[in-house]
């Protein structure tokens, strides 16, 4: 749900700065509700990981569907144990969303010490997700893999 | 880069989207027939393509810089 500032900001009105942030999250909220009702459990309903299709090991999204859809159900236990890193990020999304919303409402550009943290951030998340990649293929950390 | 006016509309912009867009094709026919094979082909195609559009880029059929 990253979205550039310069999409957020370039617009004049309220409504059009607002506007892509809203249709992130009614798109969200859609996924959400198809994983609900068309269970991602039962496998290859809604195709397969490439990347495990061609090497046998996890890929850091494994098991994020059905950690959605464990979710909607209120298990957050199953939920973890599908996909901890998706499970965990889920609050640090929301925080961000509502972070992008209060700066599209008001409409002031991000301060470079923004900026700033939103470079660190970024970096800092893609090092996160590697470094899952690699633990939940590795035995020792078998409760990161997809249950 | 988005805004020199020709929107990458370049042979080498656009070998590299075609050559990329054959490889998801045929990885998605590999999976949909379970053929590692396939996909392998597909998946390489992928890279393939970005080493495709730096290649003619080189050759002057990208943008003019």
């Amino acid at each position: 749900m990253a979205v550039d500032v310069a999409t957020i900001l370039a617009p004049r009105s309220r409504s059009q700065r607002v506007r892509p942030l809203l249709i992130g999250a009614g798109v969200s909220a859609a996924a959400t509700l198809a994983l609900h009702f068309r269970d991602p459990h039962a496998s290859g309903s809604y195709g397969g990981c490439p990347w495990l299709f061609l090497t046998g090991t996890y890929c850091p999204g494994c098991g994020g569907l059905r950690a959605v859809n464990d979710l909607t159900n209120g298990d957050l236990a199953a939920a973890f144990s599908s996909n901890p890193l998706f499970i965990a990020l889920i609050p640090v999304a929301l925080t961000l969303w509502f972070l992008a919303l209060r700066r599209a409402w008001v409409g002031a550009p991000r301060t470079r010490r923004q900026e700033q943290v939103h470079t660190r951030l970024t970096w800092a998340f893609g090092l996160v997700v590697l470094v899952f990649w690699v633990a939940r293929n590795l035995p020792a950390f078998a409760w990161m893999a997809p249950n | 880069m988005a805004m020199d006016g020709h929107h990458g509309n370049t042979w080498a912009a656009w070998a590299t989207v075609g050559v990329m867009f054959l490889g998801v094709l045929v990885a998605s026919i590999g999976m949909m027939t379970f053929s590692t094979t396939t996909t392998w082909i597909g998946a390489a195609l992928v890279p393939a393509g970005l080493l495709v559009g730096a290649a003619m880029s080189k050759m002057g059929y990208g943008a003019s810089r």
